[in-house]
């Protein structure tokens, strides 16, 4: 019986919970929703560990002082002297950090997760990731330190019922045979050469990759490493890291069924080892490593690496592949300032609590009562005294000064996202991106400060595309700007509805949107992506008196040589500001852009 | 235990800047900038084993330098009251300055035990106090929150942590180099912090495959045997710090001829990096790098080695022009002083 690519993809995640069990800090993001499958994951995975080890959960919304830790005031004030709390990384040393939701967690918690990780290592994260969308995923910065990325979205229980294998071994012993492992120069060539090729930029990859390797030739109960295990552990780490197809190889022709059966290969030949080495396993031990025969045909680094770049792309879904021969994902990228969806909200007393402040309380703001009161207990003996000196005051009164006061701080500034739409159809497209480009790069360069955001999309032919994902880098606006295209028909109605979507979006998150409309406005497709002015200036129109309603400024900015009504007409049904700006400047642009801002 | 120093592949221009910025502290901070994975903060947390001891008056809560005549206030109410201050040996402190660091640690409060158990109204040193004459880590420092920049520029300028509260006012030296390190694509620093630091280093991942597969090999061996990583690597360590010693004591002696001034002057002219802070940073380097060369006066070479770390950070960014700030220096260079 041929496997389903299902089962295959529950058999990985069962040797990854395998792994891990064994080297807690390679870490993983679990991609799933709550549901059976992932309970099922998790409690495999509960099963392996030993059932004293700490298991620490860390829900989304976890406060700085909770993770690391800090003065216990009530205790301190109580017994008179310092009392700190645990924090829950400290508690999770040696045990596992399980992070719910962990799409959600911010940016400060995430830092000083990962900051205690650098340090010391000493914990493993499990991170569970139920982002729908790149509008929410993991942080980069967690996502980097996590080996393995095990998808279960698309998982339902029947494909699940695999039975998992059992370790030949015990933990201990498991990880006693890593030590013994010794790869030779080719292996660490080839893994790191598929690194490259794989357009993967980081070391640590490379680290991950090896180290799995090293616990998957262990759990078979050996200290010789296979082709099979090479490409296992780099299948597993790899597999969501890659950036580019290699294009180098000649086998793209290579058909689906190839590929699958590379898989197939990959999973029976392990398996039918591990039956073989598990007789053995028990009686080999130390010595028998030194003289332990070499393997029958030692593959060179080459034919390592293309077997490697074989395997991770086997397991690629072939969807995501044709992504990737395009050129580069950039769905890997698009990430990072989105992964905070949500944590930016408009009042000054609504949204995601913040760690409260000291400060003086202006109007509408609210005061952290039990933060004051436990700023100002240590000093009610000193002020006692000092007040005794000078008056009568009652002895038992609570004194609070206002330097005691602790201010509530919600995430309040609501962040502007300026949205460029960009026409990139026809012949003047080149000139108009570049435009659009450099006004993008000054409005980044001038709001840096004022922490502002910027997004990008551009239309030709017959699709909208959100080229720059909202961010407020400079350095990664350049890179995501560089490659685009131009020519081809113009769907403006696809763009403004695309654009509305974006923009929506971004209300929903608590910041404001700001759409600034380049184009000619002489649209000649339909929004459902066909040509003809009639239909496609119509629904354009239509669009356009969805914007209208948003609620948010829009500028239109008509590029034509000579400003027609058509650019006029439909600036109005938006509700836009209209500027003819035949060669729109991109100084120009900035400024027209900047009368919006308020 | 700490990956050292000296086995970390690569990253010579990291690598140069922290030492210089040891040989002599007032170049400033150092900011590294770069991609994930390319060692920033191993590099960083490996530098203190580099620092040589240096004495410091026992028990002082600000390790203040006995040769100083004045002090902090601990020291010099020490002296009034007739009590001899101690001399001690010590390494200098690198200070972790976690993001979730709330002001009061990082500036120091109240002492809540002694407040609570005696009534005694006392000052507990936070970070500052204990970064003073060491360092400084920020790690994802353009993370950190707006209101701890503005308090970090604030000392950072005058070397000095004022706090004034409910009748405790205490004001203590704080002179430490600061380090700061992150990646542009999570924001950018705002310019008057990166004013503050005095070289900016731009990491990238290395590209060959056999570099890569040496930092890997090391990691390793240092992840599974520690101890016989470090031994192993003991001697390499002792050497960049004797040579640092060394390079210290030429510093005083490295002369510096007009021309190079004049040289200095001109490219800061050029490039029309802001501020002065530019010139006077990217002299002290110049005499740093010329006595940790071993030459006994500086000259153009060290100019050009130098003046990206120093100057790229501080130009004045032009957002229609891709070119980087480095390659603009360089050209700058080039045309003034070509070879």
């Amino acid at each position: 019986m041929k496997p389903t690519v299902e089962s295959l993809v529950w058999q990985d995640a069962l040797l990854a919970a395998r792994i891990l069990a064994v080297d807690p800090s390679l870490g993983a993001s679990i991609k799933a929703g709550a549901g059976p499958v992932r309970e099922l994951w998790r409690d495999y995975f509960l099963s392996l560990v030993d059932p004293k080890t700490p298991i620490v959960k860390v829900p989304a919304n976890v406060d700085e002082e909770a993770l690391v830790g800090g003065l216990d005031v009530i205790r301190t004030v109580e017994l008179k002297k310092r009392i700190y709390t645990t924090g829950l990384i400290s508690r999770a040393m040696g045990g596992f950090i399980f992070l719910a939701m962990a799409e959600r967690l911010r940016e400060h918690a995430t830092a000083l997760l990962t900051q205690a990780f650098d340090r010391h290592a000493a914990f493993g994260i499990i991170a569970f990731d139920e982002g729908i969308g790149v509008d929410e995923a993991l942080s980069l910065r967690l996502t980097e330190r996590l080996a393995f990325q095990l998808c279960l979205d698309e998982l339902a229980y029947p494909d699940c019922q695999a039975s998992p294998t059992v370790s030949p071994i015990s933990l201990a012993d498991t990880r006693l045979l890593i030590k013994q492992i010794e790869f030779t120069q080719e292996v660490y060539e080839g893994v790191l050469q598929a690194l490259q090729v794989l357009g993967i930029d980081s070391i640590r990859a490379g680290l991950f990759a090896i180290r799995t390797i090293r616990v998957i030739t262990a759990l078979r109960g050996d200290t010789q490493v296979n082709q099979a295990d090479i490409q296992t552990g780099s299948r597993l780490v790899f597999g969501h890291r890659m950036t580019q197809i290699p294009q180098s190889s000649e086998d793209l022709e290579s058909s689906e069924e190839d590929q699958m059966d590379a898989v197939d290969e990959d999973f029976q030949e392990p398996s039918q080892e591990r039956l073989e080495e598990n007789q053995h396993a028990d009686s080999e031990n130390q010595e028998e490593q030194k003289e332990a025969p070499t393997p029958p045909q030692k593959p060179s680094k080459e034919q390592l690496e293309e077997m490697i770049i074989e395997a991770v792309k086997a397991n690629m879904p072939s969807g995501l592949l044709n992504e990737l021969s395009k050129n580069k994902i950039q769905s890997k990228t698009q990430q990072t300032s989105l992964g905070k969806a949500g944590s930016l909200q408009k009042s000054v007393n609504h949204g995601q609590p913040l760690v409260s402040r000291k400060g003086k309380p202006r109007s509408g703001q609210r005061i952290d009562f039990l933060k004051t009161l436990q700023a100002a207990s240590p000093w009610q003996m000193i002020r006692r005294q000092d007040s005794q000196a000078n008056s009568s005051t009652q002895k038992t009164q609570f004194m609070i000064r206002s330097d005691d006061i602790y201010l509530r701080r919600y995430q309040q500034r609501s962040t502007t996202v300026t949205i460029f739409v960009v026409d990139a159809s026809g012949s003047s497209a080149h000139e108009r991106l570049a435009e659009a480009k450099g006004a993008i790069e000054l409005l980044l360069a001038d709001c840096y400060i004022r922490r502002d955001q910027v997004a990008m999309v551009s239309f030709r032919v017959n699709r909208a595309e959100l080229v720059l994902p909202p961010t407020r880098s400079l350095v990664r606006a350049k890179r995501l700007l560089s490659s685009m295209l131009g020519g081809g028909g113009t769907p403006l109605a696809i763009a403004i509805h695309e654009a509305h979507q974006i923009a929506t979006t971004i209300l929903a998150k608590g910041q404001t949107p700001v759409l600034i409309l380049m184009t000619d406005g002489r649209a000649n497709v339909s929004l459902a992506g066909i040509g003809g002015r009639q239909a496609a200036q119509s629904d354009a129109t239509h669009q356009a008196q969805r914007v209208r309603l948003g609620g948010y400024q829009t500028l239109f900015i008509d590029t034509s040589i000579t400003p027609q009504d058509l650019g006029r007409q439909l600036a109005f049904e938006m509700g836009a500001k209209y500027v003819p700006l035949p060669r729109g400047k991109s100084n120009q642009v900035v400024a027209a852009a900047k009368q919006l801002f308020v | 235990m700490q990956f050292p120093f000296s086995a970390i592949v690569g990253q010579e221009e990291m690598k140069l800047s922290l030492i210089l910025s040891t040989i002599d502290s007032k170049i400033g901070g150092v900011l590294i900038f770069g991609d994930r994975g390319t060692g920033k903060s191993t590099m960083v947390r490996s530098l203190a084993a580099l620092l040589p001891e240096m004495k410091a008056v026992g028990d002082c809560p600000y390790h203040c330098d006995p040769a100083l005549a004045d002090g902090c206030v601990w020291c010099s109410e020490r002296k009034l009251s007739g009590h001899k201050l101690k001399t001690v040996p010590m390494l200098a402190p690198v200070v972790d300055l976690p993001l979730g660091a709330t002001e009061d640690r990082i500036i120091g409060s109240l002492d809540i035990e002694k407040a609570l158990s005696q009534g005694i109204k006392s000052f507990e040193p936070g970070l500052l106090a204990r970064a003073n004459r060491g360092y400084l880590y920020i790690d994802e420092v353009n993370l950190l929150e707006d209101h701890l920049v503005d308090l970090l520029i604030d000392v950072a300028a005058s070397g000095e942590n004022v706090v004034e509260r409910d009748g405790l006012s205490v004001r203590h030296p704080a002179r430490f180099v600061l380090i700061g390190s992150g990646n542009p694509e999570e924001g950018e620093l705002r310019p008057q912090l990166l004013d503050r630091f005095g070289l900016s280093v731009d990491v990238k991942t290395p590209k060959e495959v056999l570099v890569r597969i040496e930092i890997i090999k090391r990691r390793e061996f240092f992840e599974r045997d520690p101890e016989s990583f470090l031994l192993q690597w003991a001697g390499a360590e002792q050497k960049i710090k004797e040579q640092i010693i060394q390079s210290r004591k030429r510093l005083l002696k490295i002369t510096v001829s007009d021309e190079l001034l004049i040289a200095t002057s001109q490219l800061c002219a050029h490039l029309g990096a802001d501020g002065l802070r530019g010139e006077l940073t990217l002299m002290r380097a110049i005499r740093a790098l010329a006595a940790y060369d071993g030459s006994k006066s500086a000259h153009l070479g060290h100019l050009r080695k130098i003046a990206p770390l120093a100057l790229c950070h501080r130009l004045r960014r032009d957002p229609l022009d891709d070119t980087g700030s480095s390659i603009r220096i360089e050209r700058a260079l080039d045309e003034l002083f070509p070879e």
